[in-house]
């Protein structure tokens, strides 16, 4: 059921299980996500909500510590492991698209200088 | 001297949430904010105009009979509050969100989800409308049937309820196609001005309460005594009280108690039927003292 779900992650999902190898409570999980994204990706508290629950339902991340209503996450071990995988599958697309895609990248830099 | 309070009725369709949010920046840009939602109106206090952002979101697993105070539900919003956005209440199936922060993130990121939500509301919402709608079809039908002919007030009637359900039906498959090509396109979902969504809306509310007095008509074009024109006339008014009061109690069932959406359907539908039957022996004794 995971592995259906979550077959291959969404950038949120992705910055949002990097976020969480480190212990981290709502609020700052998303400021972590912009920041390891570098401002790409930022995520809504109810998106970030949602997702947390899924995560928790598959045994992705777990609950440390519970201070009043601020729960605190972290990744893992099975959250690790489809994270590793997840880092592979990106590699290959790279190593895959790579003689394609920069050899496209370089002509496109030639006519630009040129 | 300024009004202070004003009552807008909320008509915008469960896929409109973006349009709504339009309307209510729109309004407290001049100068009217938002101070509370009802079951059917929405209620605007006057204030200085200013830049206040929402957001109308549905929630997962949408349902009418969801309660708004289950666990879940006060995390979530506790969740929305860290973020900077407060809670203005539901209408429908939309939960309305509110915040001054310029900068704080919309409540929810994933068009993907937002789109699955939305068509899950509306599926709900259309079920039920079929099964409704389909019974005054057949009733009216059967009149038909049995005065051998389609060419009278009950056939029309029927024509109009299944124009409206057919109608219904396909504003949201059409909305659901350009939401998929929009997703796939650009990743957002489509979104019409809210000046269009509302004079669409209101037409077809202004139409329907229109059509709705046909029978009236009808009767009186016919009718021998105002006896019977007073029993139509009636029939509506019962009929808008029992809606009044289903609507306060779905409210209540949802804000005041934090029970299952089984349990709430039980409630809601056995003390709504129970004031339908009390307020229906109102009317039929006060029929026969009519008549």
């Amino acid at each position: 059921m995971a592995r259906e779900q979550f077959q291959s992650l969404s950038e949120q999902m992705y910055y949002m299980l990097l976020a969480l190898w480190d212990t981290q409570c709502g609020a700052d999980i998303s400021r972590q996500v912009t920041r390891l994204s570098q401002g790409r990706i930022r995520i809504g508290p109810g998106t970030l909500y949602t997702l947390l629950a899924r995560f928790e339902e598959q045994k992705m991340i777990r609950e440390t510590e519970n201070v009043g209503r601020r729960r605190y996450y972290v990744i893992t071990e099975k959250g690790k492991e489809m994270m590793r995988e997840e880092y592979i599958r990106l590699q290959n697309l790279i190593r895959d698209g790579s003689p394609y895609l920069d050899q496209e990248q370089d002509s496109a830099a030639q006519g630009q200088s040129q | 001297m300024r009004k202070r309070h004003r009552y807008v009725p909320g008509f915008f369709q469960i896929y409109e949430n973006d349009s709504l949010k339009g309307y209510l920046e729109f309004m407290a840009q001049n100068g009217w904010r938002l101070k509370s939602v009802g079951n059917v109106f929405l209620h605007f206090e006057a204030c200085q105009p200013r830049r206040i952002r929402y957001c109308v979101e549905v929630m997962e697993k949408p349902s009418a009979y969801a309660s708004n105070q289950t666990e879940k539900m006060k995390t979530y919003r506790e969740f929305c509050r860290d973020a900077g956005w407060d809670y203005a209440g539901i209408i429908g199936y939309l939960h309305i969100f509110y915040t001054e922060d310029e900068n704080a993130v919309l409540v929810e990121t994933d068009p993907g989800e937002r789109y699955e939500r939305i068509c899950q509301a509306c599926q709900g919402n259309m079920r039920m409308f079929f099964v409704i709608f389909m019974m005054l079809v057949t009733l009216n039908l059967y009149s038909c049937y049995l005065k051998r002919t389609l060419l009278c007030h009950n056939g029309f009637i029927a024509v109009l309820m299944a124009g409206a359900l057919a109608w219904s039906m396909g504003e949201f498959y059409m909305w659901k196609g350009r939401a998929q090509r929009s997703l796939e396109k650009s990743g957002t979902l489509p979104c019409i001005s809210w000046r269009a969504a509302r004079r669409k809306n209101y037409g077809v509310v202004v139409l329907t309460l229109m059509f709705s007095l046909v029978p009236l008509v009808y009767t009186a074009g016919r009718a021998s005594s105002w006896a019977l024109i007073g029993v139509l006339a009636g029939l509506w008014i019962y009929i808008g009280i029992l809606m009044f009061i289903c609507s306060r109690l779905l409210s209540w069932i949802r804000e005041k108690r934090a029970y299952s959406r089984w349990t709430n359907m039980v409630i809601y539908w056995g003390l709504g039927l129970a004031a339908g039957a009390v307020l229906g022996a109102g009317f039929l004794a006060w029929i026969f003292r009519v008549l």
